[in-house]
């Protein structure tokens, strides 16, 4: 399993953040990340290196390119967790439903805006 | 807009945001969240012990056979808002602090729940140790977590 804490670490920065969306969409070389955003190259790459550590992406090697792209394990793990969290939220919820539904309404507020 | 499975995401460095749509209005909501005996009803049925007393000052403890949370309220503005700590097994070292927030949403509640941590780091601490614990662990994690 990946360092989930360094993963979660580096998911921190709103730059790293972004930078993992684009790469969602393909993989991308320091120069055609460094375009959308108004940073430079290097500080480019020191985010990339921050998220090949964490494990969430890693570098392919093409000729004289250096295509970065998301490490597909590390990304369905950070998923599968927040899909088992966001599920167990729901049972919750669904208790918290059914108890609502067996609850008499409260009288009517006129403070309360209506729908 | 409904929302038929609660939207989980992490805000900036330090938040888990939860948003759920509920078919009630916030009063109600408000209720079941904040009185004990509703509590039990929905939260878990093992709880030991149930006490909350959500109002500035006032303090929440819920007890599991194995482990409680427990913490300050901060704020309580019924039926809309509530800032409370959040400690787990007593280590006051520690702990996010818990805005849920009840808005009027048609007919309806939009519920948000914004579980701030430290910083960066002790929110992945509390997110893997969710995830390294397990599943039953988690549940209780989860349960505690909720609104307690």
């Amino acid at each position: 399993m990946p360092d989930l804490d360094q993963s979660f670490a580096a998911l921190a920065d709103p730059t790293r953040r972004a930078i993992l969306a684009r790469l969602a969409e393909g993989e991308a070389t320091v120069q055609d990340l460094a375009r959308p955003f108004a940073i430079s190259q290097p500080a480019i790459s020191r985010h990339l290196k921050v998220l090949e550590d964490a494990g969430l992406i890693e570098t392919r090697i093409d000729g004289t390119s250096r295509p970065r792209r998301l490490k597909p394990d590390t990304m369905s793990q950070l998923w599968h967790w927040l899909g088992q969290y966001r599920a167990l939220w729901e049972a919750q919820f669904q208790r918290l439903d059914s108890l609502l539904d067996s609850l008499e309404d409260p009288p009517a507020d006129p403070k309360e805006r209506k729908p | 807009m409904t929302f038929d499975h609660p939207q989980l995401f992490l805000d900036g460095a330090t938040d888990v945001v939860i948003r759920r749509r509920f078919s009630h209005p916030p009063a109600k909501v408000w209720r079941a969240l904040t009185e004990p005996e509703l509590i039990r009803q929905w939260l878990s049925p093992d709880l030991t012990d149930c006490q909350m007393d959500p109002r500035p000052g006032g303090s929440f403890r819920y007890v599991w056979p194995e482990f409680f949370f427990s913490g300050p309220v901060l704020e309580a503005d019924p039926p809309q808002n509530m800032l409370h700590v959040e400690h787990f097994n007593g280590d006051t070292s520690q702990g996010p602090t818990v805005r849920t927030t009840l808005t009027h949403d048609g007919s309806g509640t939009r519920l948000t729940v914004v579980m701030r941590y430290r910083d960066a780091e002790a929110r992945a601490n509390a997110i893997q140790q969710g995830f390294t614990d397990g599943i039953d662990a988690v549940y209780g994690r989860i349960e505690g977590l909720t609104f307690a």
